[in-house]
């Protein structure tokens, strides 16, 4: 509801500056006006969820194309030059023109109307990031399982400890199937909620003695994690609640650093960000085993975690049946830089356009080059340019540098540097 | 959340009043203004329509677009300025030394 009325009230102003630039009988008006319009698309920018575009405009466009203009508009001195819009009626000939180009801009504005009124919006997909998701398979059933969400078949054959790709989904409500492949039997079913901008892991565990299958959605966080760490999850399809324990650092009162202190059977921990590097002094106990109890029987010790940056790690701790002890499994994932995020821009720059990108470039360098000689040859053929370049050089070549320096280094022959004194 | 057609139509809108500014004014420098008018209301639909469809694709464009319309106004307004310098105006209607 406030975005409406933001982009109500903005998109009046944009479109005023616009009509006020138009109209302006000065030129400087013009350009604040249209300063005025950048600043708006700019919000524009914001609200379509581009925030690095957002900037580049304020500080390409806002800074530096708008200060150009104002700076040779003041150079010419034609703030009062141009008589406006109402000069132009005033030219024989030209009375035409403005029917003309207002009939046609009704044409171009009709035509585009049309076009995006016409169109069923509803019927494509809109806006912000469609849900992604993906399955983790953590029950051991000893067939092979097909998995179904909705009407995608997300893999063929599911194998225990491991997680299918992502799939990305409109919003909505979804049924998840675990088909046998041979029988064609149902060995799992569940409806899952998928909102908008999310990106889960749906997690198929088991529970008990029989195994039987259990859900839960693990939010996987986007966006980049900080320099130098990964993120690790821990999911506990273990049956009593859990913590995770470092054991390479020991504390100041001899107690081990807990690192989660406690996660319930059937839920997953906060991430938790490690350094990267290999892992392994990362050990899960039973919830309130203590600390201090070097040897005392783990659930599951860590050995040779890879953790790298920008990845999420998710590890799922199940208990097999028929066995004392309890199984970990880990499934990773590269983070996806959150949409129109600076690093998400860049990342696509440096892969995908790299070749635009650097033929760009190349255009802006020509294009320094261009403004280079045309202003080059303004100076050699105007003439109080020229005179005025010759009377420069001829300055400069009555004091060469040695002099300079020269006078520079005896404007002060008797102190020699001082440092500043200490304490 | 705003839906895409209002971008769309607004988008067009700040087009047209651009195209009107080309057409009409006879001012070299507000003509120039207009384009970047232009350039804007492109641009934003190019950001409309990357969110309508979840894909990053439309903002490297307007990224490019940018970068383009900087090189295109440091030399159209050296241009202007060497046009002014010669000629000592730049009503865009005494500019016909290259018709036919």
């Amino acid at each position: 509801m406030i975005e409406t009325v933001l982009f109500i009230i903005f998109g009046a102003v944009a479109i005023a500056a616009a009509v006020l630039m138009l109209l302006s009988e000065t030129p400087v008006h013009s350009a604040l006006f249209l300063i005025v319009n950048f600043a708006c698309v700019a919000f524009f920018y914001l609200m379509l969820e581009a925030p690095f575009l957002a900037m580049v405009q304020i500080a390409v466009y806002a800074g530096a194309i708008m200060v150009l203009f104002l700076f040779v508009i003041m150079l010419l001195g034609t703030e009062r030059a141009d008589k406006g819009p109402s000069a132009m009626l005033a030219k024989p000939g030209t009375r035409y023109q403005p029917v003309v180009a207002l009939g046609l801009a009704a044409i171009l504005l009709g035509t585009v109307a049309v076009a995006a009124l016409n169109v069923d919006w509803d019927n494509v997909t809109d806006g912000g990031g469609q849900p992604r998701v993906r399955v983790g398979m953590f029950v051991n059933t000893g067939r092979e399982v097909e998995l179904v969400i909705g009407e995608t078949v997300l893999a063929e054959s599911a194998a225990y400890g491991s997680a299918t790709e992502y799939v990305a989904l409109p919003a909505g409500e979804y049924l998840l199937h675990g088909i046998d492949r041979e029988t064609g039997d149902h060995v799992f079913e569940t409806s899952l909620t998928l909102t908008q901008g999310s990106v889960q892991t749906a997690v198929v565990y088991g529970v008990g003695e029989d195994q039987t299958p259990a859900f839960a959605l693990v939010d996987d966080l986007p966006g980049a994690t900080s320099s130098g760490t990964g993120r690790l999850t821990v999911f506990n399809a273990y049956g009593e609640a859990v913590a995770l324990q470092d054991v390479g650092i020991v504390q100041r009162d001899g107690d081990l650093q807990v690192l989660i202190p406690s996660i319930a059977a059937g839920a997953a921990s906060e991430p938790l960000e490690l350094p990267a590097g290999i892992a392994d002094s990362l050990r899960l106990v039973r919830e309130g085993q203590a600390a201090v109890e070097r040897d005392a029987d783990p659930l599951f010790n860590i050995r040779s975690l890879e953790v790298s940056q920008n990845t999420n790690l998710l590890a799922v701790l199940t208990q097999q049946p028929g066995a004392t002890f309890a199984d970990l499994r880990v499934v990773s994932a590269e983070t996806e830089f959150s949409f129109g995020s600076p690093q998400a821009v860049g990342q696509l720059l440096f892969t995908g356009y790299l070749l635009p990108f650097e033929v760009v470039s190349l255009l802006l360098l020509a294009a320094l080059v261009g403004v280079i000689v045309i202003a080059q040859g303004q100076l050699a053929h105007v003439d109080v340019y020229h005179r005025s370049a010759q009377r420069i050089a001829r300055r400069r070549v009555s004091r060469p540098l040695s002099s300079v320096i020269a006078t520079q280094v005896q404007s002060d022959p008797t102190e020699p540097p001082q440092l500043p004194a200490g304490d | 959340m705003v839906d895409t057609p209002a971008f769309i139509v607004l988008s067009s809108i700040l087009f047209v009043l651009g195209t009107l500014g080309v057409l009409l004014r006879r001012n070299a420098i507000l003509v120039f203004m207009s384009v970047e008018l232009m350039l804007n209301a492109g641009n934003l639909a190019l950001v409309a329509f990357a969110r309508h469809w979840d894909n990053l694709d439309g903002h490297l464009f307007v990224f490019f677009v940018m970068t383009v319309a900087a090189a295109e106004v440091a030399v159209g307004l050296a241009l202007i300025v060497a046009i002014f310098r010669t000629k000592q105006s730049i009503d865009i209607d005494e500019l016909h030394q290259l018709e036919g």
